[in-house]
C-alpha cells in the first residue's frame, strides 16, 4: 500500500502535463512531424502520402526559379516590413512618451493597426491604392497602378503590412520607453545632452532589450505573412509578391502538390530557426542592459 | 564658481497650487548652501528650478551675472547628483563619468585624463569598465559625484544624495562630502530631510516648510536661535520639547505657568522682556533636551519638573530620559549615568537661561526675529 502510495506521489506530477501536453501535441507536434513526413512523398489531391520520393521535392524545389524567386521576394519583403513596423513603432512611441493634450486619442490610433484583421486592411488598401477611384493617386496626382505594376505592388503589400505590424511595435515600444528611468534623462540635460544625444545615447541602449525581442517577433511574423497577398496580389504581378507563405498556399491547394508545399514549409522553418539562433547569438553583444 | 541669486521665485503648478512662494536667497561664491524642511516643503521643486528642470513660474533666477529663468539646463554650467544616481544603466562608469565631457565634443584624451583624476580622488578607479548594475549603493554615489565633478561647473547642486545608504555609509560619505567640498572651493546647494546632514556639512542652512523660507542661517545659529517654534521643533534631535502657558506674577518674581500647573522661574532679562508685554497671552515654552538637567545645579535659574519615566534610552554616552508629566512627555539627554528605570518617579530641573520663549498664536520667537534681508 506504502509503494503505492509513493509510486503515485512520483506519477501524479507528470500527470499534470498531460492536458499541456494533448494541445501541444495535437495543434504543434503533430503538424509539424507530418509536415516534414508529407515533405518526403509524393501526395494524391487529398494530401494523403502516397509515393516515397526521399528528398525529391527537396532537390525539385533547390533547382527552381520561381522558389528561389520566392525567397528573394520574401527576403526584400521582410527587410522593408521589419524595418518600416519597427520605424513607425518606434517614431510612434517616442511621440507618445510624454503627455499631451489628446495623448490617448493618438495612442489609440497608433495602437489600433494591431486590432486590424490583416485582410480586411487588404481590402481597404485596395480601395484606397485603385488606380481610378483611388484617393491615394487623387490626393497624390499620380497616376500609377499600385497593385498591377510589379515595381510598386509587393512594396504596396509591405508597407500595409508594416503598418498593420506597428501597431504591436507601438506597445511594446511603449512599455519599453516606460521603464527607462526619467532622471536619466534629466541628468543628461544638465549635463548639456541634447535631444538626439538623449535619443542615441540612452533612449536607444535603454531599449535595446525590447528592440531585440520585437526584432525577432517582426521577423518571425513577416515571414509568415499571407493574408494581405492573398486579397491585395494574389503573388502577382507574375511572381513579383509571391511570397514562400503564398507560393506553400498555392502549392498545395491550387496545385495540389502537397509534398512541395510541405518541403517549403520547412524550408522556411529552417530559415527562421537559422535567423533566430544567429539573432540570439548576436543579442549578446548587442543587447546593452 | 558663481554666486547663485533667487529672487521672489514661486513655482506655481496647473491649478493655482503653490508648491514654492517667493524664495528669495543669495548663495555666495563657494558656499555650502542646505536646503532643509519635511517631505512636500519644496526643497527639491526650488533645487530643481535652479537646476532647469522645472519651469519658474515667478520671479528671477541670476547665476553669476546672468538671467537664468528661460536657460536650458545644459546651458546654466551645473552638475547635479539625484537621489537615484541618476547613472547611465548601459554605460560603464568611465562612459558614465565621461558622460558630460563627451556631449561637449571634448576631446578624448582630456576625458580621460580629467576621469583618471576624478576616479582617483574617489577612490573608485578599480571600477571604471563596470556598470552601474555590479556597484553598490556607495559606490554608484561616488560615481555620480565622480560624474558631477568632471565638468568644474558654476555649481554643484545635490538632491538626497546619501538618502539611499545605510546609516554607516551616510556617516562616512557625509564626511567624504564635507571635505570634497573642501577641496575643490565649489558652490554647493545640497537637499536633505535628513538634519544632522544640514547641521554637519552647511556653512548655511535654509529651513523650508510649506513652499517658504522659515530662516536662513549657520547651524549653530539656527540651533540657539531659532525664529519661530517650526525651526526650533524641526532641529535637534530629540527635538526641543514645547509647554503651553502664560506668564504671571508668582509670588516673588514673574515666573511661567503652564496650563496644568507647572511653573517655572524666569530669569531676569526673561522676565523683563516678556512682562508685561506678554501679559494675557499664551506663550510656548521651548527647551532643548540636553538643558533639562538630572540634578540641581548651582549658578542657575533651575525649575523642577516632576513625572515619571516612560523610557531611558541609554546610548553609551549618554542617556535619553523620557519624563511624562502632567503637561506631556519630555525628553531630557543625561550624561550621567542615572540609574533611573521606566516606571520610576523622578524630577528633572529646568536650566531656565536656555529656555526659548514663543508667542503661542504666531508661533514667532519672542526674544529674536530672523529677517530675510536680502
Amino acid at each position: 500500500m506504502n509503494q503505492l502510495r509513493q509510486r503515485l506521489a512520483e506519477v501524479s506530477p507528470y500527470c499534470y502535463l498531460i492536458p499541456c501536453f494533448a494541445v501541444f501535441g495535437m495543434f504543434l507536434f503533430y503538424p509539424f512531424f507530418k509536415t516534414i513526413y508529407l515533405s518526403l512523398f509524393l501526395t494524391d489531391k487529398l494530401g494523403k502520402a502516397k509515393i516515397f520520393v526521399g528528398l525529391k521535392n527537396y532537390s525539385d524545389l533547390l533547382t527552381s526559379e520561381s522558389f528561389y524567386n520566392s525567397i528573394l521576394v520574401t527576403l526584400i519583403f521582410v527587410v522593408i516590413v521589419v524595418f518600416g513596423s519597427m520605424l513607425l513603432g518606434l517614431a510612434t512611441a517616442v511621440l507618445c512618451s510624454k503627455t499631451f493634450p489628446g495623448i490617448r486619442a493618438f495612442s489609440t490610433a497608433y495602437a489600433l493597426p494591431m486590432a486590424i484583421a490583416s485582410s480586411g486592411a487588404a481590402m481597404i488598401f485596395k480601395v484606397i491604392l485603385n488606380p481610378t477611384i483611388g484617393v491615394f493617386n487623387k490626393l497624390t496626382g499620380l497616376d500609377i497602378n499600385w497593385i498591377s505594376d510589379p515595381r510598386y505592388a509587393l512594396i504596396c503589400v509591405a508597407v500595409l503590412t508594416a503598418w498593420l505590424n506597428s501597431g504591436i511595435n507601438f506597445l511594446y515600444f511603449s512599455a519599453g520607453l516606460g521603464n527607462i528611468d526619467e532622471s536619466i534623462y534629466e541628468r543628461a540635460s544638465v549635463d548639456g545632452a541634447s535631444g538626439v544625444q538623449k535619443f542615441f545615447r540612452l533612449t536607444l541602449p535603454g531599449l535595446s532589450p525590447i528592440i531585440f525581442y520585437t526584432l525577432v517577433v517582426n521577423i518571425i511574423q513577416a515571414f509568415q505573412s499571407f493574408g494581405q497577398v492573398k486579397i491585395l496580389t494574389q503573388g502577382g504581378p507574375g511572381e513579383s509578391t509571391n511570397l514562400i507563405v503564398y507560393s506553400i498556399y498555392r502549392d498545395a491547394f491550387f496545385n495540389y502538390k502537397f509534398g512541395s508545399a510541405a518541403a517549403q514549409s520547412v524550408i522556411l522553418f529552417l530559415i527562421i530557426m537559422a535567423l533566430t539562433l544567429v539573432m540570439f547569438k548576436v543579442e549578446k553583444k548587442g543587447v546593452k542592459y | 564658481m558663481a554666486e547663485i541669486v533667487l529672487k521672489n521665485i514661486s513655482k506655481i503648478y496647473d491649478k493655482g497650487q503653490r508648491a514654492v512662494s517667493d524664495f528669495s536667497l543669495h548663495i555666495h561664491d563657494g558656499e555650502f548652501i542646505v536646503f532643509v524642511g519635511p517631505s512636500g516643503c519644496g526643497k527639491s521643486t526650488t533645487l530643481r528650478m535652479i537646476a532647469g528642470l522645472e519651469e519658474i513660474s515667478e520671479g528671477e533666477l541670476w547665476i553669476g551675472d546672468e538671467l537664468c529663468n528661460y536657460a536650458e539646463p545644459g546651458e546654466r554650467d551645473l552638475s547635479m547628483v539625484f537621489q537615484n544616481y541618476a547613472l547611465y544603466p548601459q554605460m560603464s562608469v568611465y562612459d558614465n563619468m565621461a558622460f558630460s565631457l563627451s556631449v561637449r565634443k571634448v576631446p578624448k584624451d582630456q576625458i580621460a585624463r580629467r576621469v583618471d583624476k576624478a576616479a582617483e580622488m574617489l577612490d573608485i578607479k578599480h571600477l571604471l569598465n563596470r556598470r552601474p548594475g555590479q556597484l553598490s549603493g556607495g559606490q554608484k554615489q561616488r560615481v555620480a559625484i565622480g560624474s558631477a565633478i568632471m565638468r568644474e561647473p558654476r555649481a554643484f547642486l545635490m538632491d538626497e544624495p546619501l538618502s539611499n545608504l545605510d546609516a554607516k555609509l551616510r556617516a562616512h560619505m557625509r564626511v567624504e562630502l564635507a571635505a570634497l567640498h573642501q577641496k575643490l572651493g565649489a558652490t554647493m546647494i545640497y537637499v536633505t530631510h535628513d538634519q544632522t546632514e544640514a547641521m554637519t556639512l552647511a556653512d548655511r542652512i535654509v529651513v523650508m516648510k510649506e513652499g517658504r523660507i522659515q530662516q536662513v542661517a549657520s547651524p549653530a545659529e539656527l540651533y540657539s536661535r531659532p525664529t519661530n517654534l517650526f525651526v526650533a521643533g524641526f532641529i535637534g534631535s530629540p527635538a526641543m520639547n514645547f509647554v503651553r502657558g502664560t506668564v504671571e506674577e508668582g509670588e516673588q518674581n514673574i515666573v511661567f505657568r503652564s496650563r496644568n500647573g507647572l511653573c517655572l522661574p524666569l530669569t531676569f532679562d526673561q522676565a523683563a522682556g516678556l512682562w508685561p508685554r506678554c501679559k494675557g497671552r499664551e506663550v510656548v515654552l521651548g527647551i532643548r533636551p540636553e538643558d533639562i538637567l538630572p540634578t540641581q545645579a548651582v549658578n542657575r535659574v533651575l525649575g523642577r519638573m516632576d513625572g515619571r519615566l516612560t523610557a531611558c534610552e541609554g546610548l553609551g554616552h549618554e542617556t535619553i530620559l523620557h519624563l511624562e508629566t502632567a503637561d506631556g512627555e519630555f525628553a531630557a539627554r543625561v550624561k550621567e549615568r542615572t540609574g533611573a528605570r521606566a516606571g520610576d518617579a523622578a524630577s528633572l530641573w529646568v536650566d531656565m537661561e536656555k529656555a526659548h520663549f514663543f508667542d503661542g498664536e504666531t508661533e514667532q520667537n519672542l526674544f529674536y526675529q530672523w529677517s530675510d534681508c536680502e
